[in-house]
């Protein structure tokens, strides 16, 4: 097993990285709160905050913009950054394969063909609760379908084999509900709009019900470092060295399914961030791939700036609209391509 | 998302062919909605794509548009009518949903469907399926409308309707109708300096300038606020613009949902109960159809927009 104490990684054992990193993402959300639409400096917003905490009344259009609608948007947006980083690192490590992404395993798609169904149905018109339930039983679903299927044979092939296939048949499940539904203008904007992600309109209700899946999938993926760093010296060598491959396999798909699931259930599907972040935490922090202790917060940080960067930049071009979804795979993919052919010069 | 060129949010959506995946399903929408961009921008005007041999006698409709244009021109024309579009009796995109008899078939995806009607005129819209009209234009005359984005499109679009129909005496009543309503809901309206700001939000979309809601709200004595902010079609808005433009009226469509739970759901949304026209009752229910048609019956939606705002002057 290499040794993670050496090069880079050393730094990382001292907690002033850490806190210096958490500082930055701290004060990058409180300036992200003076960038959008109305006119609000940084004392202003902070002014606000103090009244409102103090229980005092605020304008109701600053109240509206400021502590309904842009707070818990930013909050929302670094625990689903966190947690698609965080899902991200974990499924690259099952895996042992640093192209694997938690929509592999077909759990956003699967919360969102549910989503689509419920939309052709009119049910989502019955309350602003309505498809993140169902986005959230559909990941559900998924996750159930992926574990009865593959509850037989333990090895990782299998599992990602399986996933694969499933994100296939909800993916065909989706377009199948919108091709019996082509001359429903209202359906295929709805379906769009929520397949690129936003996290417009979502205030403290949303947030309140997503931190509580994020965090326990963030926590539980980090219970999951030690076995995640002896997986990549092999299977059988983990299993020799005490890893119980199958109750580890449920487990990470467990975490992958709980963040992915929540996270798409909150804001729609957001792509390539699970794919993308835990590589920049490896390039860019030296963080090396098989020590997960430091990968997983690492990508949770990263993840989560990505996610605050996409959201704030969306919002400062408003009125225009930037899809998040959209946005986090361009940047993904051009970053991703750099990071190739930076790795390719090196190799050369 | 929406063509500029358009002010109805009806898109034909078609070809999905076979996909297997989230991503390609949304890359599959969003390139719809380029080529339907791309479609939108064609011209100006309508088009044949045969030269005009006289009045149809067997008229099949492709848009839902045409569907109650059709309907509107009286019984002579509608007893020539083979074939309507799929929306004609869906009652959140048609003013004219029920009235059509069942016995007229509603023409499907498929162009055989429609051929095997024979019609002799065929009336579509530039956003319909580039595929569709490829495989029908060959072997019968069909009229292309182009542009849906407000009162001038209308009239244009039922002239030609008229004349391809041979119902230009019927298109010329409706025309002297639609004028004569609008000039007397013009006449009714505030004066200029007191006319309130008013936005139609619909999933997160709101309907800019060059839309049939910005002539509606016009004409009805209100200022478009997503138009006077620069934006133009159907465009999504944030909902913290929403709440920084606070509109003093706002528009919310019911169908799927009675219109008092469509108030409620408007209100309910973080953020927008603070808004001055949730605070102060002013949110404007209209059906969806009304929102929709780019027909006679958008002055059925200025109509409705007006008559609160008439009624909240005189208090």
């Amino acid at each position: 097993m290499p040794n993670s104490a050496t090069g880079p990684a050393r730094s990382w054992r001292h907690p002033l990285v850490w806190s210096l990193g958490a500082l930055a993402l701290t004060l990058a959300a409180a300036l992200a709160l003076t960038i959008g639409p109305g006119k609000f400096a940084l004392g202003d917003v902070l002014e606000l905050f103090a009244t409102k905490l103090r229980g005092g009344q605020l304008e109701p259009t600053a109240e509206a913009i400021l502590w309904e609608l842009r707070l818990p948007r930013i909050l929302l947006s670094l625990l689903v950054g966190a947690g698609l980083g965080c899902a991200g690192a974990v499924t690259q490590g099952l895996f042992r394969n640093p192209l694997a992404s938690p929509g592999v395993l077909g759990i956003s798609t699967g919360a969102a063909a549910a989503v689509v169904l419920g939309f052709a149905l009119g049910v989502d018109e019955q309350g602003l609760w309505v498809t993140p339930t169902l986005a959230g039983l559909g990941a559900l679903t998924m996750l159930g379908l992926l574990f009865g299927l593959t509850s037989r044979r333990q090895d990782l092939a299998y599992l990602l084999l399986t996933g694969v296939a499933l994100n296939a048949l909800a993916g065909a499940a989706s377009t199948v509900i919108l091709a019996l539904f082509l001359d429903r203008y209202a359906l295929a904007q709805k379906a769009m709009a929520w397949m690129m992600g936003s996290f417009d309109g979502r205030g403290f209700t949303q947030l309140g019900w997503a931190s509580g899946p994020i965090l326990i999938g963030m926590i539980a993926a980090w219970a999951l470092h030690r076995p995640l760093d002896l997986l990549v010296l092999g299977e059988e060598t983990a299993a020799t060295l005490g890893v119980d491959r199958g109750r580890l396999r449920l487990l990470a798909a467990l975490v992958v399914g709980l963040l992915v699931g929540t996270s798409t259930a909150a804001v729609g599907v957001i792509g390539f961030v699970g794919l993308v972040v835990p590589h920049v935490a490896r390039a860019l922090l030296g963080v090396a791939g098989h020590a997960h202790a430091r990968l997983l917060p690492a990508s949770m940080v990263i993840g989560a700036a990505l996610m605050l960067g996409v959201d704030t930049l969306g919002r400062a071009l408003t009125p225009m609209f930037l899809a998040p979804g959209a946005l986090t795979s361009l940047i993904g993919g051009l970053f991703f391509l750099w990071l190739l052919r930076r790795h390719g010069g090196g190799a050369s | 998302m929406i063509p500029p060129a358009s002010s109805s949010p009806f898109i034909a959506l078609s070809s999905l062919g076979s996909l297997s995946s989230l991503s390609s399903l949304g890359r599959l929408l969003l390139a719809l909605c380029i080529s339907l961009t791309l479609a939108a921008c064609r011209g100006d005007a309508a088009r044949e794509s045969t030269a005009a041999k006289g009045p149809a006698k067997r008229i099949a409709s492709r848009t839902v548009f045409a569907d109650e244009v059709l309907w509107q021109l009286g019984e002579e024309v509608q007893a020539r009518v083979v074939g309507l579009s799929p929306m004609a009796d869906d009652a959140r995109y048609s003013t004219v949903a029920g009235r059509w008899p069942a016995s007229t078939p509603r023409v499907g995806q498929n162009p055989e469907e429609l051929l095997a009607l024979a019609p002799d005129l065929v009336i579509v819209a530039s956003f319909s399926a580039p595929e569709y009209r490829a495989a029908i234009e060959d072997k019968v005359r069909v009229l292309v409308l182009e542009d849906f984005t407000g009162f001038d499109d209308y009239l244009a679009n039922l002239a030609q309707i008229g004349e391809a129909s041979g119902a230009t005496e019927a298109a010329g009543r409706m025309r002297d109708r639609f004028v004569a309503r609008r000039a007397k809901l013009e006449a009714a309206r505030p004066p200029v300096d007191q006319r309130p700001t008013i936005i139609a939000w619909d999933y997160g979309y709101v309907p800019g300038a060059q839309t049939s809601f910005d002539d509606a709200a016009t004409t009805a004595g209100f200022v478009n606020l997503a138009a006077r902010e620069g934006l133009e079609g159907h465009q999504r808005l944030d909902a913290e613009q929403l709440v920084a433009w606070d509109p003093a009226w706002i528009v919310v469509g019911c169908g799927e949902l009675p219109c008092a739970e469509a108030r409620s759901k408007l209100a309910a949304q973080p953020g927008l109960g603070k808004l001055n026209a949730v605070a102060q009752g002013q949110i404007i229910t209209i059906p969806a159809p009304y929102l929709a048609t780019t027909g006679e019956d958008m002055l059925e939606l200025a109509a409705r927009l007006q008559a609160p705002l008439l009624g909240a002057h005189a208090k």
